[in-house]
């Protein structure tokens, strides 16, 4: 079935349509989700919240992108939106370590493993995604979409909106970023 | 100790580190979960906008319950008028009837 047959299908309110788009892209979502949240249930929260946005303005869908670009988007865009308010939240979460219950964003940063890691990778994945915290919003999505989620730069530029020589750039300040701040946390472990 | 040529294999090992990882998966009946999530959402909303149109209600019937049990009759503006009148002298208009001496 084309995008443009799927969305007109499901405008006209067939909820066999919007289940057959939820099962092609919710592994996708929920991977987009996992990599900026870092919780499996608040990830899995955030891709039902995805697939509602995308159920309330499929009407907006204008075709001129894949219907996945556009859904992948929408994942990024919420998935940035909670992260921005868990940091929020974490600003105002001294009061409750002075109390001494740590911030419970903090807490989930802390204790994520993921689950598509390798078991002999997980220690330097772990340290690997603690420094990526570090980064600016844009460097860190385009590391994390090309390393995590498995897009290529084209595809990433395609979902951001931008150029592919802008993707380019932003992944190798990330990798420059991610080097340094690396070579502190190994330098700082050797003394 | 650590050399800095161990630390840079270190650096490039942990940037390698999510080369391979494999493609995470939703856990089953995410579909079923996602649907009755969506029909809590809209029978939410449908109540929230049933709130809100008998409190607009409420309030536009207090208006106008209010402005009729306030309003002036007719009859209450002529005796104003009236009372007015009095209070100012002004029941008579004999001025256009004098004449010019």
């Amino acid at each position: 079935m084309t995008d443009e047959l799927l969305v007109s299908k499901i405008i006209e309110g067939d909820q066999d349509a919007f289940k057959q788009l939820v099962e092609m892209h919710q592994d996708k979502i929920y991977s987009i989700c996992l990599g900026y949240i870092r919780n499996e249930e608040d990830a899995e929260d955030l891709a039902q919240e995805v697939f509602m946005k995308v159920f309330r303005s499929i009407k907006k869908f204008n075709a001129e992108s894949a219907l996945s670009t556009w859904v992948y988007r929408i994942a990024v865009n919420k998935s940035l939106e909670q992260l921005r308010r868990n940091k929020t939240n974490k600003r105002f979460g001294f009061l409750s370590s002075i109390f001494g219950n740590e911030n419970a964003f903090e807490k989930q940063l802390n204790h994520f493993e993921h689950p598509g890691v390798k078991l002999e990778n997980k220690e330097r994945a772990n340290i690997l995604l603690k420094h990526m915290e570090k980064l600016p919003e844009k460097q860190r999505t385009v590391f994390q979409l090309h390393k995590v989620d498995n897009m290529s730069y084209q595809e990433i530029s395609q979902v951001l909106h931008t150029s592919l020589s802008s993707v380019e750039s932003l992944m190798f300040r990330a990798k420059k970023n991610l080097q340094k701040s690396l070579r502190q946390f190994y330098e700082n472990d050797k003394s | 100790m650590k050399t800095d040529n161990h630390i840079e294999q270190e650096i490039a090992k942990t940037l390698g580190s999510l080369d391979d990882v494999s493609a995470v998966k939703v856990k089953p009946y995410f579909y079923t979960r996602l649907s009755a999530k969506m029909q809590v959402k809209d029978s939410q909303s449908a109540r929230l906008w049933n709130w809100s149109l008998a409190a607009m209600t409420v309030v536009i019937l207090v208006n106008v319950i209010s402005l009729l049990s306030l309003w002036p009759s007719v009859e209450d503006t002529g005796d104003a008028i009236d009372l007015m009148a009095t209070e100012y002298s002004l029941t008579q208009t004999d001025i256009y009837n004098t004449t010019l001496e």
